[in-house]
């Protein structure tokens, strides 16, 4: 099911929009050193000269980093890890999956995945893009400078919801093949997927990895005022089901939605992974700046 | 099976938003959420079908509103009830208009009528008439609404004066044409009923209201009512050969009165008083008249008032006459003054009875018995030897009065307890005697006994010794025991008018808005029925919508 038809009446990345992205930019520079929460590229591993140290080789590694005297002396195969300089590699993954058609969450995502990218970009960031639901549905590898700006935007602009089903493990699983050295994922997502975040960020983690989860939620979901007779039409999978909702029930769904998005930050936090959890309600300019300044103080905090 | 009131069952057309709501609630409020992975644990996988619960719902206040409707066309199943005959009397007097505006009692009276023809059944009829100067028919027996109302519009005023009985006022008699109307008119086992509407100031409204196929319908709001409560005359003991009118004027109303009440003796009006009284409260006054006749004293409030019997008192006054008293004495002063106080007595002393003259009524023996006694009625007073009626004994110890006997108005007023005579014989009655007073022992001070030739009243006393002198009661034994053998009527006596009292509370009682209902004893059952039913009704709607109910 696709609800393209009302997100793409009004341009999504206007004048407008571009204007509040180059404050964004200035206000990153100025006061968070150029990073997008809280990263920058200095000392990456992999990419510099350096060799620091060595990680199992796995599928879609560079054979060129195998070290394969090693291999000849012990019979197995391993990466060597470089370190240097390197830019950041930021990658932008928007999810396109029916339940973001639930309100404006949809386009809340792609502006704020909008700015992100402008922002990385204006931070001399390597910046890709993607769309997932079941797996990853279109890439745009990662972009330098601001001249490729307007590609990233138009990616994430023809971006459309696909109908299907959330699967963070598998999108995560086709990331690395696609991005096997570490950068920098940011996840805009409602996460509304059955069989939970956990797995995916796992993948995510075991390859170096550094996550930020930006879980996404329509007003009416956390409020739900509606009671009586009420015919739920179900976003993800489409199904129609008829309730009576009463206090008590209400009440429930109240208490599971607040487990549910206290599951996604627990999986964040024993991750070490960043985690913001926010409604469509305010402005998305606003919104990234605290997401920025929240960032910039957990960098700031002794873990 | 009737319908008292069929223009209820518009009330029917209530079921049509009933049913739009039912149409409408169909369709529940569609309710977009992202995923399902929440909703299936707070209320599982399964679908819930409104459309059973709101039909049966729906079918539930369909029934509550069947129900509601069932009793307010009030069927009945009573071939009785269906058949009634009511003429509407009309008060068209003058007093149905002070006002001359919508607000008279004759509009009220009109609005009242068309209210009745508009609650009429389906077999009822009904027929109007007009009191005024003369009784009106309208209309006669007619179920037909419309003529009703056109014939009621056709009531008009139709009196020059005031309803004070003078003439203004038909009500009476056109109540008799609707009995007769009625009587024709009736069918077998239908009820027949006469609605007088009316402000009630007519002679004879109390009666028409007792009547019991009479509905008087006061109207005319709030009248007040001045009544003649007590009205009564006694001879005037201070100027003889007068008479003393008492009347007394209660203000039932709400607000002050003032008026006049003219006191007519024999038709001719004799004196007109000016009447204050505030409300609740009485206003009396006693007035003197010179009735030495006797005859007929009537009093008259002036005033038109929301009751006019008892605007009106009359008593008929015996004539006055004196009496021819006799007085045997050998000159004690105390007996024959207290003789010549007493009014309306032409008292004649002699030394002996054989001077009595022959036309006396009463003789007072004083000291002095005859033997034989003289023929009629005595007063005999400290006998000194025994006759054919008594014997003296032997002398009394004790003469204190100490039990009184009042008969026949003898000692009325009269208070001997405790009063000592003056040394006296016993007296024993040689046949049937009436002690009127006794000493402690039994023995008899005064005493009555009866002989065809007249009664002997005997009192064993002296009155010029002991206390018997200085005693104020001994006057008024004396003018008791002539009146009594003189078989004359006291006059101290209160005659009272009997006056009804009535007020608004009454009024209000007999007021009523509809004609009574003939259905009678109809079984309570369907009413419990209904009831029951309704409350299952209400119990079904709750459980199908108790969920929305107590948001």
């Amino acid at each position: 099911m696709t609800t393209d038809a009302r997100y793409t009446e009004r341009p999504l990345f206007d004048r407008d929009f571009l204007a509040r992205c180059e404050r964004l930019a200035g206000e990153s520079r100025r006061k968070f050193g150029g990073r997008v929460l809280g990263y920058h590229g200095a000392r990456q591993l992999a990419g510099g000269t350096e060799v620091t140290g060595y990680c199992d080789y796995a599928a879609g590694d560079d054979p060129r980093y195998v070290d394969w005297n090693r291999c000849a002396r012990h019979d197995e195969l391993v990466s060597k890890q470089f370190q240097g300089d390197e830019d950041l590699q930021m990658w932008l993954l928007v999810d396109c999956s029916a339940s973001m058609a639930l309100g404006g969450k949809f386009d809340y995502a792609r502006r704020l995945a909008g700015a992100l990218a402008y922002v990385g970009l204006a931070n001399l960031s390597r910046v890709g893009a993607a769309a997932f639901s079941a797996g990853l549905t279109a890439t745009l590898p990662p972009q330098r400078g601001k001249r490729s700006v307007r590609a990233l935007l138009a990616a994430i602009e023809s971006m459309s919801l696909q109908g299907e089903d959330t699967d963070l493990d598998r999108t995560a699983r086709q990331l690395i093949g696609r991005q096997p050295r570490p950068a920098l994922v940011i996840v805009l997502s409602d996460f509304y997927d059955p069989r939970g975040v956990g797995r995916g960020l796992d993948v995510w983690h075991s390859r170096g990895h550094h996550v930020h989860l930006v879980q996404i939620f329509d007003p009416s979901e956390l409020k739900m005022n509606d009671l009586g007779d009420v015919e739920l039409s179900h976003l993800e999978p489409a199904s129609d089901q008829h309730v009576v909702l009463d206090r008590k029930k209400r009440q429930r769904y109240r208490e599971l939605m607040d487990e549910f998005r206290r599951t996604v930050r627990r999986c964040c936090r024993e991750r070490h992974f960043g985690c913001t959890q926010i409604t469509t309600e305010r402005p998305f300019d606003r919104q990234l700046l605290g997401m920025m300044h929240a960032a910039s103080l957990d960098q700031s905090t002794p873990a | 099976m009737t319908l008292l009131d069929p223009n209820a069952i518009w009330w029917l057309l209530l079921a049509v938003p009933i049913a739009l709501v039912y149409l409408l609630r169909l369709r529940s409020p569609r309710h977009e959420v992202g995923a399902s992975m929440i909703w299936r644990q707070v209320v599982g996988d399964g679908s819930t079908s409104p459309t059973r619960r709101r039909a049966v719902s729906a079918c539930c206040q369909l029934a509550l509103l069947a129900l509601l409707i069932v009793a307010l066309v009030e069927p009945t199943f009573s071939e009785r009830a269906a058949a009634r005959r009511i003429v509407l009397v009309i008060d068209t007097s003058a007093s149905m208009t002070p006002a001359g505006d919508e607000t008279d009692a004759l509009h009220a009276a009109k609005r009242r009528a068309a209210a009745l023809i508009d609650t009429l059944r389906r077999h009822d009829k009904m027929a109007i008439l007009s009191a005024g100067e003369i009784v009106r028919r309208h209309i006669g027996f007619s179920d037909h609404g419309h003529s009703l109302h056109a014939a009621l519009d056709g009531v008009v005023l139709d009196g020059t004066v005031l309803d004070d009985g003078g003439g203004g006022n038909r009500v009476t008699e056109a109540v008799r044409l609707a009995r007769r109307m009625i009587e024709t008119d009736v069918i077998q086992g239908s009820g027949g009923q006469i609605v007088v509407l009316s402000d009630a100031a007519f002679e004879g409204a109390t009666s028409l209201a007792a009547a019991d196929d009479v509905q008087l319908i006061s109207l005319g709001g709030q009248r007040g009512n001045l009544a003649i409560t007590r009205f009564a005359v006694r001879e005037n003991f201070l100027r003889s050969g007068t008479s003393e009118v008492f009347v007394e004027v209660t203000n039932l109303s709400g607000e002050p009165v003032e008026t006049t009440l003219l006191i007519a003796h024999d038709g001719r009006q004799e004196k007109v008083l000016t009447v204050k009284v505030a409300s609740r409260d009485r206003w009396s006054e006693t007035v003197e008249f010179d009735l030495p006749e006797g005859g007929k004293l009537t009093a008259t409030l002036q005033l038109s008032d929301a009751v006019t019997e008892d605007n009106v008192a009359e008593l008929m006054v015996p004539a006055s006459r004196s009496t021819r008293v006799a007085l045997v004495t050998q000159g004690k002063p105390v007996l024959r003054r207290a003789l010549e106080a007493l009014p309306k007595v032409q008292l004649t002393v002699v030394d002996d009875v054989e001077n009595v003259p022959s036309d006396v009524e009463v003789t007072v023996l004083d000291a002095v018995v005859p033997n034989p006694l003289p023929p009629g009625p005595l007063l005999v007073i400290n006998p000194t030897g025994s006759s054919e009626l008594w014997r003296l004994a032997q002398p009394l110890d004790d003469t204190t009065v100490d039990v009184q006997r009042p008969a026949d108005g003898l000692l009325r007023n009269v208070r001997l307890d405790q009063a000592y005579l003056s040394a006296s014989r016993q007296i024993v009655p040689l046949g049937d005697a009436q002690v009127l007073a006794e000493n402690a022992a039994g023995d008899p001070l005064y005493l009555r006994i009866r002989r065809p030739a007249g009664d002997v009243l005997l009192l064993a006393a002296d009155p010029d010794k002991g206390d018997l002198r200085l005693h104020e009661s001994f006057p008024l034994l004396v003018a008791g025991a002539i009146d009594s053998l003189s078989g004359r009527t006291t006059k101290s006596e209160i005659i009272v008018a009997e006056i009804p009292l009535m007020d608004h509370d009454r009024w209000a009682a007999l007021d009523a808005t509809e004609p009574n209902d003939a259905q009678g004893g109809m079984p309570l059952w369907p009413a419990y029925a209904a009831i029951v039913l309704a409350s299952v009704f209400l119990l079904v709607e709750w459980q199908a919508f108790h969920q929305r109910w107590i948001l």
